[in-house]
């Protein structure tokens, strides 16, 4: 994969996820974790290789094919992508209003998720009235609000207290159990030991080694 | 909780912002133009309405029993055409006042009798333009010498003015309408293009781009309904002073009031150019995302 003409940044990957499997996803910073997730939210495209997503060759589907595609994937952004002229309210209903769920069902879904979230007295609050971290986990609330089929999140403890990021990844995990396919970058190494699920090493925009679960340490 | 906002921020940039404030000055025109149109159809319907008068002139004669067999010929034949409401020979007291500006009063500045051509006025029925040409040849197959003669020259020239007003005023309307338009194509262009990252956003959540093209028809639809209602509600209070105003105070400045279903009409006004609008925006919107990846 490359931006523009530029040099590529992902190489020689080889990588299937299955579905209701959990990844991490680390290596050093420039490494490509970023790009990779981009490939896989659908927001960049392979500049060459195959990706297939759900059964489908991505390169192959419609407009409409890919919209369906990626209504089925929760993305945890980096930069959080967070509306601010929206509420946090509207900013989590978003891909329910976009998966068209009647309001009753969005109304319901959406207070319950930022309660849980933490964020239930900032409902009406707009993104730069909240705290980097109320950010992040509003980026996290829009993300898994629509239970999707894979979840992709890029770093997405790395601005909240550890007690926060502990509740975090329980919700990934939690989904993960619902057969949701997670994959997390990070590079909290805390985060592996905590919560031991199989490791994708990045280098240089190359793929080196899938880890295998590290034995689980005290989880609160 | 879920508030009316669009996804989009389609007010955050001043060509949106001020968009309701374009369709509301541009719909003040375009009703304003439209009020020209049906004002100039009414008087041009009334101008129709009206009996029109032209006169056949008979030049003098010598023998005065042949002239007034002539007349007498000219009359019939006219009366029994289709579109003449009746006939008049005018007086000879009529005919020297007609001179009088010219050749003095007749007996004291006009010494002797001079003679004078012998005048018909023919009042013909209200409807269509008459053919005066084809009427002087018919009236010439009895009164050879015979001219014909419009006598009421202000009438055509009212008619003229109505009619070009008319087409001016809609034409103008069109115009104005058209403009807005393109105002609305410039305007959602150029969101698409302010609101690019936001628009990538609501692709990656699986938008597709009906759900995208939307958020603009919705707003440019806002913003048509807003500046529609500024518009017309200014054009409207405009046109009422405009025609009742000036009559109490004894100066009335149009001579026709729009009717009832004038005042529909310029109503229909805003609300073609809201449905142009919002079809116009969708439109841009769903082009210009179809050129996107």
């Amino acid at each position: 994969m490359r931006y523009g003409s530029g040099e590529e940044v992902l190489r020689d990957i080889g990588l299937s996820i299955n579905a209701g499997s959990f990844h991490y996803l680390m290596g050093p910073s420039g490494a490509g974790k970023t790009s990779l997730l981009r490939l896989l939210s659908l927001s960049q495209p392979a500049s060459r290789g195959t990706v297939v997503l759900f059964g489908r060759d991505v390169a192959r589907v419609d407009r409409d094919e890919l919209g369906r595609l990626r209504r089925r994937i929760g993305v945890v952004f980096q930069d959080f992508r967070l509306l601010d002229h929206l509420t946090a309210f509207d900013n989590v209903a978003l891909p329910l209003r976009i998966g068209g769920a009647d309001p009753e069902r969005i109304s319901a879904y959406v207070s319950q998720m930022l309660c849980w979230i933490g964020l239930g007295d900032f409902i009406e609050a707009r993104p730069p009235q909240l705290s980097m971290g109320q950010r992040q986990l509003l980026a996290v609330a829009r993300a898994v609000v629509g239970r999707p089929d894979l979840l992709l999140a890029d770093e997405p403890t790395s601005n909240v207290d550890p007690a926060r990021a502990e509740r975090l990844v329980h919700l990934f995990a939690e989904l993960h159990k619902l057969g949701t396919a997670v994959v997390l970058a990070t590079h909290s190494r805390e985060l592996v030991r905590r919560w031991p699920f199989p490791v994708l090493h990045m280098e240089r925009g190359r793929l080196i080694r899938a880890l295998p679960a590290e034995p689980r340490a005290a989880v609160g | 909780m879920a508030s009316e906002a669009l996804d989009l921020p389609l007010d955050d940039t001043p060509a949106s912002r001020f968009l309701a404030w374009f369709i509301g000055g541009l719909t003040y025109l375009a009703v304003l133009a439209c009020a020209v149109a049906v004002l100039a159809q009414g008087t041009v319907e009334r101008l129709a309405d009206t009996p029109r008068i032209v006169t056949v002139a008979l030049p003098p004669v010598d023998d005065a029993a042949a002239g007034e067999a002539e007349v007498r010929a000219v009359r019939a034949l006219l009366e029994g055409l289709p579109g003449v409401a009746y006939t008049s020979l005018v007086s000879k007291e009529e005919l020297d006042r007609l001179v009088e500006p010219w050749l003095g009063r007749a007996g004291e500045d006009r010494p002797g009798e001079m003679p004078l051509p012998r005048l018909v006025d023919v009042r013909l029925l209200p409807g269509p333009e008459p053919d005066l040409a084809a009427l002087a040849e018919k009236v010439r197959t009895v009164a050879p010498q015979a001219l014909l003669e419009d006598t009421s020259p202000s009438h055509g020239t009212l008619e003229t003015l109505a009619r070009r007003l008319r087409w001016m005023g809609g034409g103008a309307g069109l115009v104005v309408l058209v403009l807005t338009l393109v105002v609305v194509v410039v305007v959602t262009r150029m969101s698409l293009d302010l609101h690019d990252e936001t628009v990538d956003l609501l692709r990656l959540l699986g938008a597709p781009d009906r759900y995208v093209a939307r958020q603009f028809e919705l707003h440019a639809m806002a913003s048509a309904l807003k500046g529609g209602s500024i518009g017309f509600t200014a054009a409207l209070a405009t046109l009422v002073a405009l025609l009742y105003l000036p009559p109490l105070l004894g100066h009335p400045l149009f001579a026709v009031e729009p009717r009832p279903l004038d005042w529909i009409l310029l109503a229909i006004v805003p609300v073609l150019a809201a449905l142009m609008i919002t079809v116009a925006a969708r439109l841009t919107a769903t082009i210009g995302l179809a050129r996107l990846r």
